[in-house]
């Protein structure tokens, strides 16, 4: 991975936005407890990441751009922050791989990679209690589905219908935040583009 | 952040590369101990920050953990079955509650690691490791970060009280929203150009800069050796 300082600066800003973005919005949605806020504030985040996609067109950015978010989050708080540095980390890997394999920026793969990225607070769980801390996985998916059936006024019965309306949940959000960070982007590109005239120099 | 890393320096019992191995050592044993064997691993993890790193043993005091390890035991020893033990009258599951304890004792591993690791070790030096693992310039992207933090703040703060004051949210909240957006990312970009054209006009280059520095102490290869021998004996 090569950077030009022109991207590095880039990444450090898109860093800092979303840095920002979790230590204030992240800590009020969890005071005031709204319902799939991890989601939400994922899909804010990976919009912000996506955006940076556009301004550093290069393979390893938005990796980067989570490392650099991950630092923050290590910075932000004094508890405990491995959960969410993981969840950051785990994301920007996911919305890079995406990029990555589908190669030049396009609204398709922006959306795709907003989805698969905003579905990892699905795996999360599973991943962070199952698999760090040693609770059984039967135990974490009992969990989800009882939070699910809360979050979707379902009864905890319908098992598939929960699953299926997590999953659809993290995926609609995700692709919302995939054609918002092409959009906006697209949108804050054109609003640069006097700026964007002078010369690149690596 | 050298400063910090002098500050750091003066109080330190091993060299980055030794916290590292701590944390690996602790992070490997906590996940894959099986059984009481996790409660071993609590205690390396513990002797191993009452030596080297005692901050890690700080989030001991906090109320909080205290909270999530009752998390742990309470709800396993409540509902696994079969409730084969009396406490006060209260039905508990003797499994249960072993497995509790046990995650307890991972949980509580991997807590003290992780807060030991981050008490001794700073972000220069963690992104001067990461930098010579072959992510060249993620150090300067985390200094441009950190000095952007307050202008996001800034940025972020007037442009929704100028949104605000024109009863931005009172319609369109969603086009609003975007414009808040938009309004934030672009002014962050241009403070950046002035950040870019600073780093320029000094000739820096990420791939002329020296990655930052990691400090090595000759006890840290050692123990890393001790931690490697202590791992394969107990897994």
């Amino acid at each position: 991975m090569r950077f030009t300082v022109r991207d590095l600066v880039y990444i450090g800003v898109f860093g800092a936005l979303w840095g920002a973005v979790e230590m204030t919005l992240g800590s009020v949605l969890h005071v005031v407890n709204v319902p799939f806020s991890g989601v939400i504030l994922t899909g804010i985040g990976v919009t912000i990441l996506l955006i940076g996609r556009l301004f550093v067109p290069r393979a390893g950015s938005v990796l980067f751009i989570g490392l650099v978010t991950a630092f923050l989050k290590m910075l932000s708080l004094g508890g405990i922050v491995l959960n969410p540095m993981i969840g950051i980390v785990a994301e920007s890997l996911l919305a890079e791989v995406v990029l990555t394999a589908t190669g030049r920026p396009r609204r398709a793969s922006f959306v795709l990679a907003g989805a698969l990225a905003t579905f990892w607070p699905f795996v999360h769980p599973f991943f962070t209690h199952g698999l760090l801390a040693g609770r059984d996985l039967l135990t974490v998916y009992g969990w989800t589905i009882e939070k699910g059936a809360e979050l979707l006024g379902l009864d905890a019965s319908a098992v598939v219908l929960i699953v299926a309306g997590l999953i659809g949940v993290h995926l609609v959000i995700g692709a919302i935040a995939g054609t918002l960070g092409w959009d906006v982007g697209q949108i804050i590109q054109k609003r640069l583009q006097p700026s964007a005239r002078a010369p690149r120099v690596s | 952040m050298t400063n910090i890393n002098q500050h750091l320096a003066g109080k330190r019992r091993l060299g980055t590369p030794g916290y590292l191995s701590c944390l690996v050592f602790s992070l490997i044993v906590a996940v894959l101990a099986q059984g009481w064997r996790a409660s071993i691993a609590c205690g390396l993890s513990v002797t191993l920050a009452a030596v080297f790193y005692p901050a890690g043993l700080e989030p001991l005091r906090s109320r909080r953990l205290w909270l999530f390890v009752a998390f742990l035991l309470v709800p396993a020893a409540l509902l696994a079955a079969p409730k084969d033990l009396a406490v006060g009258g209260v039905s508990l599951s003797r499994h249960g509650l072993v497995a509790g304890i046990q995650m307890a004792f991972r949980a509580v591993t991997i807590l003290i690691a992780v807060s030991g690791f981050a008490a001794s070790v700073s972000v220069s030096e963690l992104s001067g490791l990461l930098e010579r693992a072959g992510l060249r310039g993620l150090g300067f992207a985390l200094g441009v970060a950190f000095n952007m933090l307050p202008v996001v703040r800034e940025t972020a703060a007037n442009a929704y009280q100028a949104l605000r004051l024109r009863g931005g949210f009172q319609r369109q909240r969603l086009r609003t929203l975007r414009l808040l957006l938009v309004t934030v990312v672009v002014n962050s970009l241009r403070h950046a150009d002035d950040i870019v054209n600073a780093a320029e006009a000094r000739a820096f280059s990420p791939d002329r800069a020296r990655p930052l520095p990691v400090t090595r102490e000759r006890s840290d290869l050692a123990l890393a050796g001790v931690l490697v021998l202590l791992a394969l004996a107990l897994l």
